[in-house]
């Protein structure tokens, strides 16, 4: 990600805002993300308009953290989920503050960093819209300024705002597309992939989840995906040659198992939120975050935090899917485990023979850091975990 | 409640769970799966949004019987009004 639109700011000047709050929402090339803030304190002033573009690292906003002081709010990097930049150092710290500009003064961070021209700015500041065109929008992540009106007066409604959202699907799914093209283009190009497979027979891991959801209330309920996060989490623990970054000056396994998980949008193209230390939590505490994130990620409200560097990803198909993916690794990381769709396939128990429940899973993985064996151990970790859903 | 509020409740669910539809994407025969695109997350937030507009839960047994948005009404409507 190298810039984002500002779509609609959640505070004002005088604003009290905690370390977490949500204070903007950014148009990126992947997806809209709602940024957190980094800091507490007051906001001052916000240096830009909605519908104006800028650059990841730049300040968009001043806040006070006292009455003598003033600190800053930047567009915040958060690492890219289809295209990860490799970067040139360690990945940062999962919410390192943003870069804090050199003086304290809201005016003199705003000479170093003029704001541009502001988009169109409708007459007395303060675009005509139904209260209806207002919340669409908002929801839809579409900035006003660039809706046209056609109701009364020039007044936008809310069909004005719907109209616009269609219009824009291409351009999005095509910006997408290229993001992705780019990320995938350079992962083969830089990173000996090798592959491995593996059909795990999972009839007790379906029949658990059957006997736990079936007096469980809806939002009690628990996932196979979920399960597949846990499983890869803890067998990434055991092998961290799969879970960490190759860097400039070779790998570094990571501390923790920070999972990127691939969702796809019904728009087309992928995001990839982070599930952090996936391996240390409950299954029901992964599947309610899977609810939350995998519904905000396909209504394009992600979290800047959330898009911060996964360590190791997981991808798959779903319920419907193909046998098998051989997933491409997101750089730097160095392994991608994948799972096919669920499908029933004979098999054999001494001299029976029975229909059981299958998954595919696959692993492609660096060879500058693993090898075949090493992966086909992990692979098998994985099985036995899944296997055995009520030990996660 | 009636099978129309119950129909409303059940398309602003789906709405609200993939919100880059419109009504007009649905009717009766709309596959879930296959022309919607929703996958065992999407139904279960949509199961999660129905409950919460109609104060009917749908058993875990039956989601996966449910294919299309008729039947989706449907076995809502049917069981909703049972106070189940």
């Amino acid at each position: 990600m190298e810039e984002g639109t500002i779509l609609e700011w959640f505070v004002k000047p005088g604003d009290r805002v905690e370390y977490g709050d949500l204070v903007a929402l950014l148009d990126t090339e992947k997806a809209e993300i709602e940024m957190e803030s980094f800091e507490t304190g007051t906001v001052d002033s916000l240096l830009f308009e909605t519908g104006e573009t800028v650059a990841v690292g730049t300040t968009i906003a001043l806040l006070r953290e006292s009455e003598s002081e003033t600190g800053s709010v930047g567009a915040e990097r958060p690492s890219d989920d289809a295209v990860p930049p490799v970067p040139s150092a360690p990945p940062a710290p999962t919410r390192s503050p943003p870069t804090r500009p050199p003086s304290k003064g809201p005016s003199t961070t705003a000479a170093q960093m003029p704001p541009p021209v502001p988009a169109r700015t409708p007459e007395g500041g303060r675009i005509r819209a139904t209260p209806l065109a207002r919340r669409s929008a908002r929801e839809r992540g579409i900035d006003l300024t660039s809706v046209s009106g056609t109701g009364s007066g020039g007044a936008i409604v809310e069909a004005d705002v719907r109209a616009t959202t269609i219009q824009r699907k291409p351009e999005r799914t095509a910006r997408r597309r290229e993001v992705i093209a780019a990320a995938m283009e350079r992962s083969k190009r830089e990173i000996p992939h090798y592959y491995l497979s593996n059909a795990i027979e999972i009839q007790n891991t379906v029949d658990w989840l059957s006997t736990r959801n079936v007096d469980a209330s809806v939002d009690e309920r628990v996932l196979l995906p979920a399960l597949l996060m846990k499983s890869v989490a803890l067998a990434a623990r055991r092998f961290p040659e799969m879970n960490g970054h190759w860097l400039e000056d070779g790998f570094h396994p990571a501390e923790s198992v920070d999972l990127g998980l691939v969702v796809s949008l019904r728009t087309g193209g992928l995001v990839v939120p982070t599930f952090r230390r996936a391996d240390e939590r409950s299954v029901p505490d992964l599947m309610a975050q899977l609810r939350d994130v995998v519904g905000r990620a396909r209504a394009g409200r992600l979290r800047s935090s959330e898009m911060s560097d996964a360590t190791l990803t997981l991808t798959s198909l779903g319920d419907r899917g193909a046998d098998t993916i051989f997933g491409v690794i997101y750089p730097p990381q160095v392994a991608i485990v994948g799972f096919g769709g669920v499908h029933s396939s004979v098999c054999a128990e001494g001299d029976m023979h029975g229909t059981k429940a299958v998954i595919r899973a696959s692993l492609a993985a660096d060879h500058r850091v693993s090898d075949g064996q090493q992966g086909s151990r992990f692979l098998d970790q994985v099985a036995r975990l899944l296997r055995n859903p009520e030990a996660l | 409640m009636t099978n129309s509020t119950i129909q409303g409740a059940v398309l602003a669910a789906i709405i609200e769970v993939a919100p880059d539809l419109e009504p007009k994407d649905l009717d009766s025969t709309t596959n879930l799966h296959d022309d919607l695109g929703l996958d065992s997350i999407d139904l279960l937030n949509i199961a999660s949004e129905v409950a919460e507009r109609t104060g009917f839960e749908i058993p875990e047994s039956e989601m996966s019987r449910l294919h299309s948005v008729g039947d989706l009404i449907d076995f809502v409507e049917r069981h909703a009004g049972e106070g189940a």
